[in-house]
């Protein structure tokens, strides 16, 4: 009884937050190997979602977007849809060097369209 | 940039939100970008809100909310529409990146915010912040308030706002260790409630 409950708690405990950071990379290195802690999880997620619902929506900085298309891979114009748009083809390099798991710490993507980025913190 | 309200007009007429993110998950899956601008201009509000609240720094949130869709475009492929809605899906990479981000960020517990009075349980019962995606939204409001106020509290505000167990412990004064326990007889009788409620 005691094992199950702790698979499940600590899976609980991952989806609301409350880990540290060495605990929550523990957390998923187990969880590699762990299919009953991956359905825990699951199951977490889903009865704790409606919570999500509490957080007011917050409209992004103009230029978020751009961001992203600027680190997707360069693809070839489809057949029909037109041309790149602008961002896409004047990608910046130090942008593309970011990986998504340090693009944190990563400099602003170039980006080539004038933007209106807030600088109010929260 | 839309707002959380508009409704693109391509939708199929009466086709539900959740099936039309699943499709477009699946197109984004198939390494079509304009599909993952779909979702972005779909949920990057509801997102960046998610994001916004447990990083409190908009230039830091813009940055997670990016690393969120560049990791919805990697992973699109492993969304698998019987695990689960896909605004949940998309909700807890959100979260799950933000919280990565506080915890990297510094080993010292942030100060508790200065809102600690906002009634989250309130806003998640009012019609007028949700859309009709949770089905079992009704079935967990009902567990939370069965449970003790400082457990509830513990749950609701470390989902909602990202606290960690240290946070959580400096707001309430309290040992790490009540806090933990705490959060797991919260955690405990929740899970039994929805249970039996299932």
């Amino acid at each position: 009884m005691s094992a199950p409950d702790e698979t499940d708690l600590r899976a609980a405990e991952y989806v609301l937050g409350t880990l540290s950071a060495d605990e929550r990379a523990a957390y998923r290195h187990e969880r590699a190997a762990s299919p009953a802690l991956r359905a825990a999880e699951r199951a977490w997620e889903a009865r704790l979602a409606p919570l999500s619902d509490a957080v007011p929506a917050v409209v992004p900085p103009p230029g978020a977007w751009e961001g992203i298309a600027a680190r997707l891979p360069s693809a070839a114009p489809r057949s029909g849809a037109g041309a790149a748009p602008p961002w896409r083809r004047a990608r910046s390099p130090r942008a593309s060097a970011c990986s998504s798991r340090s693009s944190a710490s990563c400099p602003r993507s170039s980006d080539p369209r004038p933007t209106r980025r807030s600088t109010s913190r929260w | 940039m839309l707002r959380v309200e508009d409704r693109p007009p391509e939708d199929p007429p009466g086709a539900p939100e959740a099936a039309v993110l699943a499709d477009l998950i699946a197109r984004v899956a198939t390494g079509r970008q304009d599909a993952l601008r779909a979702i972005y201009d779909r949920t990057a509000p509801k997102l960046f809100g998610l994001i916004l609240r447990i990083v409190r720094d908009r230039g830091a949130a813009e940055d997670v909310l990016q690393d969120c869709y560049l990791r919805v475009w990697q992973n699109a492929a492993g969304y698998a529409p019987e695990a689960g809605r896909p605004m949940a899906w998309l909700a807890a990479i959100a979260r799950h990146r933000a919280i990565d981000w506080v915890r990297r960020k510094s080993e010292v517990p942030m100060p508790a915010s200065d809102d600690g009075d906002e009634d989250w349980l309130q806003r998640v019962a009012d019609p007028r912040d949700r859309e009709a995606e949770f089905l079992n939204r009704d079935a967990l409001l009902t567990c939370l308030e069965r449970l003790e106020p400082t457990q509830r509290d513990c749950v609701v505000r470390a989902y909602c706002e990202g606290l960690s167990r240290e946070e959580l412990a400096s707001h309430y004064d309290r040992p790490v260790n009540t806090v933990k326990t705490w959060l797991h007889r919260g955690l405990a009788s929740l899970r039994g409630c929805l249970d039996e409620a299932a």
